[in-house]
């Protein structure tokens, strides 16, 4: 295994606890926002197969603990949230549509960004925007924390970036004016091992990366099992409530495994079969599943019925995406600029 | 009316925007307490406060993304680069981000934005410090490029980039900052992508942009002593071009030089050569000249940076050769 899940002190927390204070329902929800992203990722893959989707095309699956449980303890209204090109958990949930998410990658009208974006650059009034620029969105994240400081209001941004853009200036410059000035934002180090086809041990200079850079901008960081729903949904919770009380950054690194390549077209020569196996056997759908029938929250057979349900609804919200019309063509040249 | 120099009529724009929208706040390197590497933003800390008179550290591509994300997020920043040859270090930011966001989010957001500071050669500033970035910004659709030249273009312009809902870049002239010009006091607007005839002539139309306008105008003035009477464009907006007004001048001279600070290969000149060859090349009666800078980093050694950048000399020349004088 090329990066174990041990060995590092991770922020945790006694699931029994977090599990009552989540409560019976919203846990079972939690659940399904896992399950629905990993069938829109299954999904969108059989279209792009089908040769419905193009372009690069990068799958959240492996890493949904993370941001559900970030969205899920915070609530999308109360935060902006700022993502890489790996964009589709965030912005499904944030305020995408599942139909308006299929119709983008499809490209057309319907999409969330009405075709202009395509898999990489899902966007919603809470999700400005997945940026296709390894790095670049860190700095635009300070922008909008910028914001909450200006106008005074209680909003606190998470800027989500991969391992691979750990290495970028652009983030040195960003965490830099964010210690700096004490902007109220969060950045989550998705570290999923892999920059591309590139371990993070080749790429950046520390490990782990998110406690050094907090260390040397002197700030507050945790390392997350991103596998663990439940600890990724109190961290946020805490986390949370603490930025807006000191309104100071914080670093959190999450550790997880990113199930698919980097992209579709990713041949993944780097990662052996047996490598595959257990990485996989770490699913945190899986793991969570099982919480919440050992718990009580959740009898299997009624997992098994939303699942289904899931599935039926997600083919419904594709079809409904392929009806959507064209891209308008219009003037060609329209919507670049604003007077 | 007041008779004042650039610098103040910048200050002034940026004032009266400051004063009429409180989210407008300016950002940059020494834009504050040490009132601006030029003095443009002077006195304006003290009036409106460290909350929107931010200085920043030497982290261009950090600011410049902060500042297009609080664009985003709905203030609207005006971002000086102590030089635009600064602004490399900010590419991605400006071209990645600025430009495109609006596109690629479908509309749902926008930009506001004005990235301002001196643009092009400054004195025996040398290879580093002495590009005009014109020409390589206006590639970008999304992004809209203002070089003024006068007093009341500089602070109308201004007015208008800071009210405009997509990213501007205003390019300014370190050694115009000291020109005195009549600017009126009140409060008005200059639309951007509106060119504007500085001289009327009829032999010859020579189109140019921000400081080689000067040298445009002293050519002009050396040529009307020998009874040749030629009609400067300026421009004042390189993106959008303002392709009318120069068809329009041609109708009437049938001969055009296009003036630049910047490079010639793929320069300014270069479009507005295929825009006219395009749409009005039956109003030519002779080749298009271009003078532009040298095709070499801008040297330091005087003889050779005088020799590299244009010039009233430089224009007399190409003109007598246009009018096979």
């Amino acid at each position: 295994m090329h990066a174990p899940l041990s060995g590092f002190f991770y922020t945790t927390f006694d699931k029994k606890k977090v599990l009552s204070s989540i409560g019976k329902q919203k846990a079972t929800e939690l659940f399904c926002h896992m399950f629905k992203i990993r069938q829109f990722e299954l999904m969108s893959e059989g279209i792009y197969l089908e040769g419905l989707v193009a372009g690069f095309f990068h799958s959240y699956i492996g890493q949904e603990a993370i941001q559900v449980g970030a969205v899920g303890a915070i609530g999308m209204e109360n935060a902006h949230w700022i993502t890489t090109y790996r964009c589709h958990a965030l912005a499904l949930l944030t305020g995408c549509s599942i139909t308006q998410g299929f119709a983008e990658l499809l490209g057309n009208q319907l999409g969330c960004a009405k075709g202009r974006g395509g898999s990489m650059h899902f966007v919603t009034k809470h999700m400005p925007l997945g940026q296709g620029i390894v790095g670049g969105h860190t700095a635009l994240s300070t922008g909008f924390a910028f914001k909450s400081i200006y106008m005074g209001d209680n909003l606190v941004t998470y800027c989500f970036l991969g391992d691979g853009a750990s290495a970028q200036g652009a983030f040195y410059e960003s965490i830099n004016l964010a210690s700096l000035w004490s902007l109220p934002v969060v950045f989550i180090i998705e570290n999923n091992v892999w920059g591309m086809g590139t371990h993070y041990n080749r790429a950046v200079a520390m490990d782990p990366i998110g406690a050094h850079l907090a260390k040397a901008f002197e700030l507050e960081s945790h390392l997350l099992d991103g596998m663990n729903l439940l600890d990724s949904y109190q961290l946020f919770k805490e986390v949370h409530e603490k930025v807006l009380k000191t309104k100071r950054p914080i670093i959190i690194e999450a550790k997880t495994q990113r199930f698919k390549g980097h992209s579709r077209s990713d041949t993944e020569h780097y990662r052996t079969k047996q490598d595959m196996e257990e990485i996989r056997s770490l699913d945190p759908i899986e793991a969570f599943k099982k919480v919440l029938i050992e718990e009580n929250m959740a009898t299997s057979d009624e997992l098994k019925e939303r699942e289904k349900q899931i599935k039926e609804e997600l083919f419904q919200f594709l079809e409904a995406a392929k009806k959507g019309a064209l891209c308008d063509i219009g003037d060609i040249e329209s919507g670049v600029e604003s007077d | 009316m007041g008779f004042i120099d650039v610098r103040e009529a910048i200050r002034s724009a940026l004032k009266e925007e400051m004063l009429r929208d409180p989210t407008v706040f300016i950002i940059g390197e020494e834009v504050a307490e040490y009132d601006g590497a030029y003095k443009v933003t002077k006195g304006l800390l003290k009036e409106f406060g460290a909350k929107r008179v931010i200085d920043t550290p030497i982290s261009e591509a950090g600011f410049s993304g902060l500042a297009i994300g609080a664009a985003m997020a709905g203030l609207r920043p005006v971002v000086e680069f102590m030089s635009f040859n600064f602004s490399f270090v900010a590419f991605d930011q400006i071209v990645s981000n600025a430009a495109k966001i609006q596109y690629m989010t479908g509309g749902l957001f926008h930009v506001p934005i004005v990235f301002r500071g001196p643009n092009g050669a400054g004195p025996r500033v040398s290879c580093q410090h002495s590009h005009c970035v014109a020409a390589l910004y206006s590639h970008f659709p999304g992004l809209k490029v203002v070089a003024p030249y006068t007093g009341a273009d500089h602070k109308g312009l201004l007015k208008s980039a800071i009210r405009c809902n997509s990213p501007v870049l205003f390019l300014e002239h370190e050694l115009e900052y000291n020109t005195k010009w009549e600017v009126p006091d009140h409060d008005f607007l200059v639309p951007i992508g509106k060119g504007q005839i500085l001289k009327e002539g009829k032999d010859l139309t020579i189109v140019s942009f921000g400081r080689p306008l000067k040298f445009c105008i002293e050519a002009a003035e050396h040529y009307l002593k020998k009874g040749i009477s030629i009609e400067i464009v300026d421009l004042r907006t390189v993106r959008p071009l303002d392709i009318g007004i120069v068809l329009q001048s041609l109708k009437k001279t049938h001969r055009l030089l296009i003036v630049e600070e910047g490079h010639k290969t793929n320069g300014v000149g270069a479009e507005i050569t295929a825009q006219v060859a395009r749409m009005g090349i039956h109003l030519l009666d002779a080749p298009v000249g271009r003078i532009a800078q040298r095709e070499t980093p801008l040297p330091y050694a005087a003889n050779l940076e005088a020799l590299c950048l244009p010039s009233t000399e430089r224009i007399v020349d190409e003109i007598k050769t246009l009018l096979r004088l």
